[in-house]
């Protein structure tokens, strides 16, 4: 009992900012169509950017301008490389964007080295903020959701209530109708493009330091952010909110669970002899396959629903 | 003259003495080429033979894969997986023999790693192919991330992280041995493979492909099940890729998780695409290139991914044939003899390219000497035969002013030189032939 509400607590809180990520890249994806590999590279960027400047002054202020650096750093790659390759549809983007995210992988490794690097949670957040079952619960975690919950928050607002939220929203289904009664449309693709990197650059802003900050982080959180998406249906901000909490909680319960095909098997009073190829397979705990339910998931899920939860369409 | 596989065999179509020129030198290039591969290992140099090794299973692997991206506009990030099913099948059957419970003589394991890939590519591919383009990467994506898991998590199936390991038996007095006997076995394996896949493309089924890739409602229309088209490139794909990983199992003697990870499958999309996959031989050119630069570049730079990185996301951007694109679209100005047309526009650009290459290995060079944990802090950076301190301004201004100069010049002067150039060149081949 008690793992298991810590658990879900953390998983919450995973979710919440698994969601700041996925936002940014369903909204990218149900406007242009583009599906993009290097979102978690930006996250990564983000991440990288707060540690520099956190280096040269403080926390703080790498909060604040990682992000919008991020975000720069976003639009103009939808500015100057995505956009000249729209005319010939989404597999030369893909490509493009895989090539990216490989790139970011490189150039980080080759400016910040290989391991990680020291980034460092501050040390006005650096408590304990309360105990439960003896287990600590860190002051930073509920910075991180606040924060989340704030992004959750101002995004929502400026969707559904404002007037560039309502021509965002009518670009998700209607491009050509939207760019017919006048609006910029490649203005709205840039600026989404950048708002979304801006997102993933705070997401790694406020998680870097948190869990680790290395060369790898990008390509993990990569794929489950892929899976949220895909789950969530294609272009919808409220299926990537679900999505991101299933997924959360997905991956801290499982970790939980220490059973394995074999605890059933036992049940029925069956087993399986240690020489036979299926050993491993009815060995495996559940607490080993955390990092690939989300995986399961996605394709359970494009078989019985191929439009996500939320999503309009088929993805 | 078009491209291979937009065109099949389009060469009969055009008449004339200098195809039927082109057309021998053509096959005096392919004899000579082969008696020049078959000749490699007299020379008993090592480092060169398994370099070819290499080269001939990444060309097997990327002209695989090439039948799903270039040939049916698949874009796959999880195919080696059929390339690492066939790499464990065949290990695993290796193993198998050297215990002596059963025999298969050493040519034919690739085969067994061809079943393998087969049997994946169907029982894999039945789900995969149901969509085709994002989403079609996405799923790939995806089951290649569980196979790799799997494979880590079965143990005796996989040999876990360490992997397995088994050895070549002879055959007919060949000891497989010596890495030129394998050199042997690879090269004929290559051949067969690529005279196989080349066939392909020249058959019905062939043009089937690129229908579907190109206007898949319209290839429904007529009556094709193009769900069923997929799933059999699909399969056939796998196949191949599958042999490719048999002769990794057979030259390496010893294969682990990672040959299915997305590592390998990214190596082969970049050995692809960069080659060219509009072109039956992009993949081989793009296999034998970064193959190549991949083995000896490390030598010298530990930045080496950083450079593919780049060209990877330059050909996307200006040149989606490739290099094998590139090549070709000469074809036609050296076969009338316009390349007067182009050579002085070539060399205007040819400063602002060296320009920033230069300073662009300088930058990434300099930059990585500098955050290594080589460097101690205020010490100088051996570069080009020059100590530079990166405290100094020089190095810096010598990046950030050749940089600059080399894009003010590529985008003034470069850039509109070579387009007008190839403009007059196009309109007199045009001319040439409309009459």
């Amino acid at each position: 009992m008690e793992l298991f509400v810590l658990s879900a607590i953390n998983g919450l809180i995973y979710g919440m900012l698994l969601f700041m990520l996925s936002s940014g890249l369903t909204l990218i994806f149900g406007i242009m169509g583009v599906l993009n590999f290097a979102h978690a590279s930006l996250y990564m960027l983000g991440a990288y950017f707060a540690f520099q400047i956190a280096q040269f002054t403080n926390f703080w202020v790498g909060l604040f301008v990682a992000p919008v650096l991020v975000g720069l750093v976003g639009a103009a790659i939808e500015r100057y490389l995505l956009r000249r390759l729209h005319k010939y549809g989404h597999i030369p983007e893909l490509l493009l964007t895989f090539g990216l995210f490989f790139l970011i992988e490189e150039v980080v490794k080759l400016v910040w080295g290989q391991p990680a690097v020291p980034y460092r949670v501050p040390a006005l957040l650096h408590f304990t903020l309360f105990r439960l079952y003896n287990s600590s619960f860190a002051a930073y975690k509920l910075f991180m959701f606040v924060v989340a919950v704030l992004v959750f928050v101002a995004l929502f607002l400026m969707l559904k209530r404002t007037r560039v939220g309502l021509i965002v929203q009518a670009s998700i289904g209607h491009p050509e109708m939207v760019t017919a009664l006048g609006h910029n449309v490649p203005l709205v693709f840039m600026g989404v493009f950048g708002v979304g990197a801006a997102l993933a650059g705070l997401a790694g802003t406020i998680m870097g330091n948190f869990y680790v900050t290395e060369p790898s982080m990008a390509y993990h959180v990569g794929l489950i952010i892929f899976v949220i998406i895909v789950v969530g249906g294609l272009g919808s901000v409220t299926g990537a909110f679900i999505a991101s909490i299933i997924i959360g909680l997905m991956d801290t319960l499982a970790v939980a669970f220490e059973y394995s095909l074999s605890d059933l098997l036992n049940v029925f009073h069956t087993q399986v002899s240690m020489s036979s190829p299926l050993y491993d397979f009815v060995h495996i705990k559940i607490s080993d396959t955390a990092g690939v339910l989300p995986f399961l998931l996605m394709l359970v899920l494009l078989i019985f629903r191929p439009t996500g939860l939320m999503g309009q369409r088929e993805v | 003259m078009k491209t291979v596989i937009e065109s099949g065999g389009d060469t009969g179509a055009l008449a004339g003495k200098t195809i039927s020129r082109m057309t021998y030198a053509k096959l005096g290039l392919s004899a000579a080429t082969l008696i020049v591969l078959l000749l490699v290992p007299l020379l008993g140099d090592l480092a060169v033979i398994s370099l070819l090794n290499q080269i001939g299973i990444a060309i097997i692997f990327a002209l695989a894969y090439n039948l799903l991206l270039g040939q049916s506009g698949l874009l796959s990030f999880g195919h080696a997986v059929y390339y690492g099913v066939g790499a464990f099948w065949t290990i695993q059957l290796m193993a198998w023999i050297s215990n002596g419970a059963f025999y298969v003589p050493t040519p034919l394991l690739p085969l067994a790693g061809g079943l393998g890939g087969l049997v994946f590519g169907f029982l894999l591919g039945m789900f995969c192919v149901r969509r085709h383009g994002t989403i079609f990467a996405l799923i790939t994506l995806a089951v290649g991330e569980l196979m790799t898991a799997l494979t880590i998590m079965l143990n005796n199936l996989s040999g876990g992280e360490e992997g397995i390991s088994a050895w070549r038996q002879g055959w007919l007095g060949f000891t497989f041995g010596s890495a030129s006997q394998v050199y042997y076995l690879i090269l004929f394996w290559v051949l067969l493979c690529g005279a196989l896949l080349y066939g392909l493309t020249r058959t019905p089924f062939g043009r089937l492909m690129l229908a579907v890739r190109d206007n898949e409602e319209r290839a429904r229309f007529i009556g094709f099940n193009t769900y069923r088209v997929r799933l059999t490139v699909f399969c056939i794909s796998g196949l191949f890729a599958g042999v490719a990983g048999g002769l990794l199992a057979v030259s390496n003697e010893l294969i682990n998780y990672e040959v299915m990870s997305i590592t390998e499958s990214g190596n082969v999309l970049f050995n692809t695409f960069i080659g060219g996959m509009t072109y039956f031989s992009g993949p081989i050119i793009g296999a034998a290139l970064i193959t190549t630069l991949q083995l000896n570049l490390s030598n010298y730079t530990d930045a080496w991914l950083v450079y593919e990185g780049i060209l990877f996301v330059l050909i996307v951007m200006f040149a989606p044939g490739g290099i094998a694109g590139i090549i070709y679209v000469h074809g036609p100005v050296l076969r009338d003899g316009l390349w007067r047309l182009l050579v002085r526009s070539y060399g205007i650009a040819a400063v602002p390219a060296v320009l920033l290459v230069a300073t662009g290995i300088f930058l990434i060079e300099f930059i990585y000497h500098w955050s290594s944990a080589l460097y101690a802090a205020g010490a100088e950076i051996p570069l080009f035969g020059i100590t530079w301190s990166p405290a100094s301004v020089w190095p810096w201004l010598v990046m950030l002013v050749g940089q600059g100069v080399g894009f003010y010049l590529l985008l003034r002067y470069a850039i509109p030189s070579v387009t007008a150039a190839w403009q007059a060149v196009n309109e007199r081949l045009n001319g040439n032939e409309e009459p």
